[in-house]
């Protein structure tokens, strides 16, 4: 931390330096015709200023400006003295410049007054004597000087022209010419002492411009990229240090800083020819210009680095406060439109006022604009963006009805993105959303309860029989054995039976369960539903005749084919007969009459039941119920719910009648 | 006499199996679980096992996969698992049969009896130009006799004709009108179920457990089959 400390103070030192030192070699190019005496003396700025210090002369001398020292009279002629230090050229910057200005009956002169200069002769001689004379006399130039002999004269008939044209309202002074006045001058083609000393600094920077210039510009540069990237960060602090001053409004910084700078101006406008003095405070003020600007930039950067350049000033702040109020009104009137159009949860007001608000801005725009190219523009705009509401909410609609379509088909795993639909159909896709969500889970709690309803089914199945082996084992080991009690026998008869019977139940059970689940394989082909019929009543034959019941199949065709489980339909025939066979009447008959209708195939099966049923249709489809409520005969009570579960798995159609004794059985089932 | 190991965890239903078998003159070797009966097959010469799925320490699946890596004795599994899957999970292993529990002990007692004369007998019927066979069916056409798993089997002559129909074309599925014609040689009606009576019945003398016949197959709504059961089981490798 230190380091980088010394580093940036070594910086800030050396950047004024080598700023300096640059400005000095730029003026050593631009300004030589100022400090090379050679050059200045034969130079258009020699000429300009040489001239200028005659004109100011000769202004006091008409105007009588303040100047003049003393006066007095040689004959008719009355001479004027002005201080040595009159003429700024001529005393500051060329060496032992006198003049006389003769005009009409008036003299003025800048030699001092001594006994050998108190006449109008004795000072031309003094004049005269020095290094180099200029003269304008009767109009012309007489000049040792080769560039004011040559130009001399052009500048000062342009003064003159300058000053009749200033002085307009004075009908003397538009009357002068060049020819009245007699002008006798003189000086050294040397510089004053002061300037000289000054001058050689630019002489000898002018040496090493060549070098100097790109050095310093390009270490001017670096350092300037150093501090500019280097500004605000800290060791050990996270991003950009901002201390209390740089959380000062920028706006009194600068004030403040324009006021210190400004503050060595203030005597300078006071000092007048004194060269040192000047430069000094020229110095002095650069000093204190850079220290603040150091300081100002330092704060400016760090801000703009932490962005907060904008929240730290005034100017910002109430540009701040304007934007955040344009806002808030903004969105006050937003909302005001918006509870028109949105919040309404009636879909007719709300399009109502959609359509009075769309309306209310065409009249608006015709009303203000009338038939001008405006109206043109904003009502096509208005149509355009009713056009692409109008599009969008299309759109939506179509995807809303998409969804439901989805639904309707029982699929429910996509959902809709609120965000995508327009805020009019917010609400109709979160209720849908909802309902889906809703659907899926009950479909899902469904289904998991059912598979688990029938896992528990099968499991609890599969442990009672276990033990039903051992119990049918030796119930059959009993009835092998010797048994002389007549009673004893008979129950085991009755054991034997029944146990059976709880085979066959907890067979059918897992059966139920597992078709109720569709939990089950289906392996469609192609069954001719009459040899299926010829096969079961086969199978069945032995069990109807002990029973005396007759099968009367009726049937027009040969051949009526169905896709459909070939195990899977047998069971459901094997079902209905068993039924016939343990609860028809006896010796009656059984209709099965297999009817083709065009794209399916009915199968009835009819027969007269034994006992009176008490039972309703509906009831006797439901699992674990029977015929006989009190359920003494054998039967699961399973078996007309397999079969109708079956059938329906198929996609048939099962339907049971009951119609007095008359038991029906009804199958319907698609032909191929 | 022929060994014969049971394996079950319940220990009333081995009794039980013991007592039927001990009825048909097998020597009865006793395991309660999977790791007992390879011990038991390790120890003893045992020519047929009885093995429940559902054992403590190694269940039946993999006792019959640890026996079949070195031996091809038959393997009755007798497990209260009815499920399609299980049964082909099971014979896939290597069982050779497979009873579901309750089991029908004289079902059980036929099941063993075939397999064990299956294992142990080496082709000692003679070979005869008119014998049809398939596994231990077999038809002699010229005595016009039936043997299943070496007994005879009394069948009457339409029975005779139409097994030996199905027999002779063993794999494919006749229609009762296609077998009718046949046999009969004659036209069919088309309500009539005299054929499936006939095949009822032949099931019933042939097939050990008629509702899962091994044989004579149903398809249901398509015909009948006889199924190709291919060898002997002395022929698997």
């Amino acid at each position: 931390m230190k380091e980088s400390r010394i580093i940036k103070v070594i910086s800030l030192i050396i950047l004024p330096i080598l700023i300096a030192s640059l400005i000095v070699s730029i003026l050593s190019f631009t300004q030589k015709q100022e400090y090379d005496e050679e050059e200045y003396f034969s130079s258009e700025n020699f000429v300009y200023d040489y001239m200028n210090n005659i004109q100011m002369a000769m202004n006091e001398l008409i105007y009588y400006n303040g100047s003049i020292n003393e006066s007095y009279l040689e004959g008719n002629m009355q001479i004027f003295h002005v201080p040595n230090n009159y003429c700024e050229i001529f005393n500051t910057k060329i060496k032992e410049t006198y003049f006389l200005i003769i005009y009409n009956n008036k003299a003025l002169t800048n030699v001092k007054i001594t006994p050998d200069t108190d006449t109008i002769e004795e000072i031309k001689t003094f004049i005269s004597k020095n290094e180099k004379t200029v003269n304008i006399l009767n109009g012309k130039m007489q000049a040792q000087s080769e560039i004011l002999q040559s130009e001399g004269m052009n500048h000062f008939d342009g003064r003159l022209s300058y000053y009749s044209t200033q002085y307009d309202g004075l009908i003397k002074y538009t009357t002068t010419t060049s020819e009245d006045f007699q002008i006798y001058t003189s000086y050294k083609e040397e510089f004053t002492g002061d300037l000289k000393e000054f001058y050689n600094i630019l002489k000898e920077a002018n040496k090493f411009a060549y070098i100097n210039i790109p050095l310093s510009v390009i270490f001017s540069i670096l350092i300037i990229l150093y501090l500019l990237i280097s500004v605000g960060y800290k060791k050990g602090v996270k991003g950009i240090y901002l201390n209390d001053f740089d959380k000062v409004p920028i706006e009194i910084i600068f004030f403040i800083s324009i006021f210190i700078g400004s503050i060595p101006f203030i005597p300078l406008s006071a000092i007048n020819n004194d060269y040192y003095a000047i430069i000094s405070l020229i110095i002095t003020s650069c000093i204190i210009i850079y220290v603040l600007s150091v300081i100002v930039l330092d704060t400016v950067i760090k801000r703009m680095k932490s962005k907060t350049l904008i929240t730290t000033s005034i100017a910002g702040n109430i540009i701040l406060f304007i934007i955040k109020q344009v806002k808030a009104i903004w969105k006050k009137i937003k909302n005001v439109i918006d509870g028109l159009i949105y919040s309404s949860t009636n879909v007719i007001t709300r399009e109502l006022s959609k359509l009075i608000i769309t309306m209310c801005a065409g009249i608006f725009i015709i009303v203000l604009f009338q038939d001008s190219f405006i109206t043109f523009i904003l009502i096509g705009l208005l149509l355009i963006f009713t056009i692409y509401k109008w599009v969008r909410k299309a759109i939506d609609l179509g995807q809303i009805e998409q969804r439901l379509k989805e639904m309707y088909e029982g699929n429910n795993t996509h959902k809709l993105e609120q965000s995508n639909f327009m805020p009019e159909f917010a609400n109709m896709v979160k209720y849908l959303n909802d309902i889906s969500n809703g659907f899926e889970n009950a479909i899902q709690d469904r289904i998991k309860s059912e598979r688990l309803k029938a896992e528990l089914i099968t499991n609890v199945s599969h442990d009672i029989k276990t033990p039903l082996t051992s119990i049918i084992n030796y119930v059959d080991l009993l009835k092998q054995e010797n048994i002389e009690n007549e009673k004893a026998r008979e129950y085991i008869g009755i054991l034997d039976n029944k146990s059976q019977r709880l085979k066959n139940l907890t067979e059918d059970l897992i059966e139920a369960s597992k078709i109720s689940t569709g939990n089950i394989s289906l392996n469609l082909e192609k069954i001719n539903i009459i040899e299926l019929i010829n096969q079961v009543t086969g199978e069945f034959s032995d069990r109807f005749d002990k029973k005396g019941l007759n099968t009367i199949i009726n049937v027009k065709e040969n051949e009526i084919n169905i896709m459909a489980d070939s195990r899977h339909m047998y069971r459901i025939v094997e079902n209905l007969f068993s039924n016939i066979s343990k609860y028809a009447l006896e010796n009656s008959r059984v209709y099965i009459d297999i009817m083709k209708q065009e794209k399916s195939v009915i199968i009835e099966i009819k027969n007269i039941s034994k006992d009176k049923l008490n039972i309703s249709a509906e009831e006797l489809m439901q699992r674990f119920v029977r015929g006989d409520k009190s359920r003494t005969t054998e039967g699961s009570g399973l078996g007309i719910s397999i079969a109708q579960n079956l059938t329906e798995l198929q996609n048939g159609i099962f339907n049971l009648k009951l119609d007095g004794d008359l038991f029906k059985v009804r199958l319907e089932f698609n032909i191929v | 006499m022929y060994n014969v190991l049971v394996v079950d965890d319940d220990k009333e239903i081995v009794k039980a199996i013991e007592i039927y078998l001990q009825k048909e003159k097998y020597k009865i070797y006793k395991a309660y679980d999977g790791l007992q009966a390879l011990q038991q097959i390790k120890e003893n010469n045992i020519h047929l096992v009885i093995l429940d799925i559902m054992m403590p320490n190694k269940d039946g699946i993999e006792t019959l996969a640890e026996i079949r890596k070195d031996k091809k004795i038959p393997v009755i599994i007798l497990s209260a698992k009815s499920e399609d899957i299980d049964k082909i999970n099971g014979l896939n292993i290597g069982a050779d049969d497979y009873v579901t529990k309750p089991f029908n002990p004289i079902e059980l007692i036929a099941r063993v009896n075939a397999l064990i004369r299956r294992y142990t007998e080496f082709g000692s019927i003679e070979e005869k130009n008119n014998l049809i066979k398939n596994g231990d069916l077999i038809i002699d056409d010229e005595l016009k006799q039936v043997l299943v798993n070496g007994k005879e089997i009394k069948l009457t002559p339409t029975e005779y004709n139409i097994l030996k129909f199905l027999a002779q074309n063993k794999g494919k599925v006749f229609s009762i009108e296609e077998i009718y014609t046949h046999v009969w040689e004659d036209e069919c009606y088309a309500a009539d179920n005299i054929i499936a009576v006939h095949i009822r019945h032949i099931r019933e003398k042939i097939e050990i457990n008629p509702k899962e016949p091994k044989y004579l197959k149903v398809i249901w709504g398509v015909g009948y089959k006889i199924e190709d059961v291919g060898g002997n089981i002395n022929e698997r490798k």
